[in-house]
């Protein structure tokens, strides 16, 4: 498991624990990002914005948000450190 | 029988819903990319098989659980105002993520109607969507449209006036959500079965809010007899569940509606293989865009590129508003003396009223401008990825990224900027970008520093001018600082946004956003401003037989009062105090009141300030007008969105902020030059 921030570009993921209290897991919920959700990193750049995408959907998040959501790969190259 | 009915149109941010509603009811309205752009309640009207339908457009919300104002708005409206229909406008390009919305609708039992719009951008995809299969499953009827080109409307406005006065079917549609959690919502519903409520809700709807914990709701619950039963008995159901399920109750309710929507959508929808996705050119531009090393620079560059675009096309216009206005003075004062009417009068409608509402207008070029570009930037989408690219510089001063579009739009005119923090979503972000707003200076101080500029440092006005700028954003920078560690102790909320795929701006929404936005400034100028210089020139010239704007008068009695708290700063003559109260009404006014005061006109009045002024209290003068006291109308903003508090704060930290910076820059500057 690791942050979303720390996934590289391209990877497929999939949401395991979103570490946030219940009205920011309730409001990424209603935008269709909980747990078990697969998403693909579209852009990360680093200590900056990672763009995820759900279906058609884009959503940008701040590098603090990006922190709280962990994930779990599910194709594309695992970070040597993992 | 004529009929009227009350519609609201509702959905996603970015579903095209502005659009839906501009054609129905063919009024003007804005398109926007900034998700949750429509922030006023708006209203239309159609016609249609003799029936008159009133239109609401909601604000975009992703779900009846309020996290913005935006989306409080749209909740309150559809909770409590009770329309006879909602139309529910979903991005069909997007269709489970913008159902989801739709089944909380039907959940909670309200008269829909499908709207499934930008069906051309599926297409393209090679999607399409059996609409009877979706309506029957539904239980509502599906209309297609492609709203941004007219198709569809008609067939639109058909349905919702025959189903909005048919006899509302009963409920049928429901969501199941496995058995322990159903086994749960029989036992409460059970409970809550005979009570009175206060609000005809869907028993049902209400149990699964109250489950999910819906705050508002559970609030509400508080206040029933019996409430604090009914309290403890939800709290037991949800420790129950969610040991039995190893995880959050909210979370698994969210995942079995969206289970059953992916269901839905397998079922409506084919979809033929080997078709590109649409985002690709977006993803592509988004690489470069907010990239690591390339996306500060290019937002730098647009916002430089919008700042020169704004002055170099719109001073030669100002400057043809100024003629305009000194020739109608002129012309206006010849033609009362040529009547016999009385000088006073010929004073009041020249000096005061033309002359006034003249040093106003002249800035609507600019203002006008640059909110064109804004609304631009907006709708091309840029706007949203720029909240990014400045997300972690705003972190540092301890604001939210969605906080800079309000920063930015305050440089044009404050007022639309505290509106634009509607879209933030926590209370504190909120007030913070409210406080720290009237520090961006505003186009209508511009004048000020042009005229000192120009008098003093004729060689480095534009230096003179960038440092003051530089010196608001600085302050702000400190001040959101300082009431952050005083007032919110939290965490910033963090960022997540949903960004629009890139579109090519389309020129009459573009222009009714920046038109939207201007006349809030042009009602300033029609309204507080033109009493504002029917004040001064009224003061300026009682008591009866006193020389115009004299020291005897009024306005120079009231100046000569405060005069003495300005001497510490360079500046402590009436003259000055004086301009500087009614600098409150509208900063614009600052020069236009020198130059009653001095009894000159625009050009003699440089030559005025080189008697009064030194270039360092000159400079100080501009500081103070830079920081001190928000303008009246911005003030009468600050308290629509916050409160008396707030407000007070906002009017006292500027004042005191503004004088000690003025005294601090005056007193240490005079000791060195």
């Amino acid at each position: 498991m690791v942050p979303l921030s720390m996934t590289p570009t391209g990877a497929k993921v999939k949401v395991a624990r979103i570490v946030a209290g219940s009205r920011l897991r309730s409001r990424l919920a209603h935008m269709g990002i909980y747990e078990g959700t697969i998403v693909k990193v579209i852009a990360n750049v680093r200590r900056g914005p990672v763009i995820i995408s759900r279906d058609e959907a884009r959503y940008g998040l701040g590098f603090g948000m990006a922190k709280k959501i962990f994930v779990t790969y599910l194709s594309s190259p695992r970070p040597k450190s993992e | 029988m004529a009929q009227t009915i009350r519609i609201a149109l509702a959905g996603n941010p970015n579903s095209g819903k502005t659009s839906v509603f501009n054609n129905l009811t063919g009024s003007r309205q804005h398109v926007g990319n900034w998700p949750g752009v429509t922030v006023e309640k708006k209203e239309g009207r159609f016609f249609y098989d003799e029936v008159e339908v009133t239109v609401v457009d909601l604000p975009g919300t992703y779900g009846l659980t309020a996290y913005s104002l935006d989306e409080r708005i749209a909740r309150e409206f559809l909770l409590h105002e009770t329309p006879d229909l909602v139309v529910a406008v979903i991005d069909s390009s997007n269709l489970e993520r913008n159902l989801y919305l739709v089944a909380q609708f039907l959940e909670l039992g309200l008269n829909l109607v499908l709207d499934l719009n930008m069906m051309d951008i599926l297409e393209a995809r090679g999607v399409s969507i059996n609409t009877e299969a979706l309506s029957s499953i539904l239980g509502i009827p599906v209309v297609k449209t492609v709203a941004n080109k007219g198709i569809g409307i008609d067939a639109l406005r058909k349905a919702i006036v025959e189903t909005a006065t048919e006899q509302q079917k009963e409920i049928t549609f429901k969501i199941d959500y496995d058995r322990d959690i159903e086994a749960e919502i029989e036992t409460l519903s059970e409970l809550l079965k005979d009570k009175k409520l206060s609000k005809p809700y869907p028993l049902r709807w209400l149990v699964v809010k109250l489950l999910e914990g819906d705050p508002e709701v559970l609030d509400q619950v508080k206040t029933w007899p019996q409430g604090k039963e009914i309290q403890q008995r939800v709290l037991e159901s949800r420790i129950k569940l969610e040991r039995h399920m190893g995880y959050d109750l909210e979370t698994a309710i969210v995942e079995r509606r969206y289970g059953f929507l992916d269901g839905l959508v397998r079922e409506c929808s084919k979809k033929k293989l080997g078709i590109k996705e649409r985002l690709d050119v977006s993803d592509r531009i988004d690489s470069v865009v907010l990239n690591k090393v390339l996306g500060i620079p290019i937002f730098l560059a647009l916002i430089w590129l919008t700042f020169q675009l704004v002055f170099a096309l719109g001073n030669p216009i100002a400057d043809w508003i100024d003629a305009l206005f000194g020739w109608l003075g002129g012309a206006v004062s010849a033609g009362i003396a040529t009547i016999g009417g009385p000088v006073w009068l010929s004073s009041l409608v020249s000096d005061g009223i033309i002359s006034g509402v003249g040093s106003v207008l002249v800035f609507l070029p600019n203002i006008m401008l640059l909110f064109l570009v804004i609304a631009i930037l907006e709708d091309s989408g840029y706007m949203a990825r720029a909240a990014f690219v400045m997300d972690r510089f705003m972190h540092a001063l301890g604001l939210h990224g969605k906080s800079f579009i309000p920063l930015l739009i305050g440089f044009g005119c404050n007022i639309p900027g505290i509106m634009a923090t509607r879209t933030l979503e926590s209370r504190k972000d909120r007030i913070l970008t409210i406080l720290v707003n009237p520090l961006m200076s505003c186009s209508a101080r511009l004048p000020i520093y042009i005229l000192f500029a120009g008098a003093f440092f004729s060689k480095h006005q534009g230096l003179v001018l960038f440092s003051l700028y530089l010196t608001g954003m600085v302050l702000a920078i400190l001040i959101a600082r300082l009431f952050k560690t005083i007032f919110f102790k939290e965490e910033v909320a963090p960022l997540i946004m949903e960004l629009p795929p890139y579109r090519m701006p389309q020129l009459k929404g573009v222009f009714i956003h920046m038109w939207e936005r201007g006349s809030l400034f042009l009602r300033k100028a029609g309204t507080i401003i033109v009493a504002g210089v029917m004040a001064i020139w009224l003061l300026a010239s009682l008591p009866i037989g006193v020389e115009y704007a004299s020291q005897e008068s009024l306005i120079g009695k009231l100046g000569s009062l405060f005069a003495p708290l300005l001497e510490p700063a360079g500046f402590g003559f009436w003259q000055a105090a004086v301009a500087l109260i009614f600098g409150i009404l509208a900063k614009e006014i600052v020069v236009g009141t020198l130059g009653t005061l001095y009894g000159v006109g625009q050009e003699g009045l440089r030559v005025a300030l080189l008697q009064y002024f030194t270039p360092v209290s000159a400079y100080a003068f501009m500081l103070m007008c830079l920081i001190y006291i928000p303008c009246i109308p911005a003030i009468a903003t600050i308290k629509r969105e916050t409160n008396w508090r707030w407000t007070g704060l906002a009017v006292g930290y500027t004042l005191l902020l503004g004088w000690i910076v003025a005294v601090i820059f005056f007193q240490l500057a005079s000791a060195f030059v």
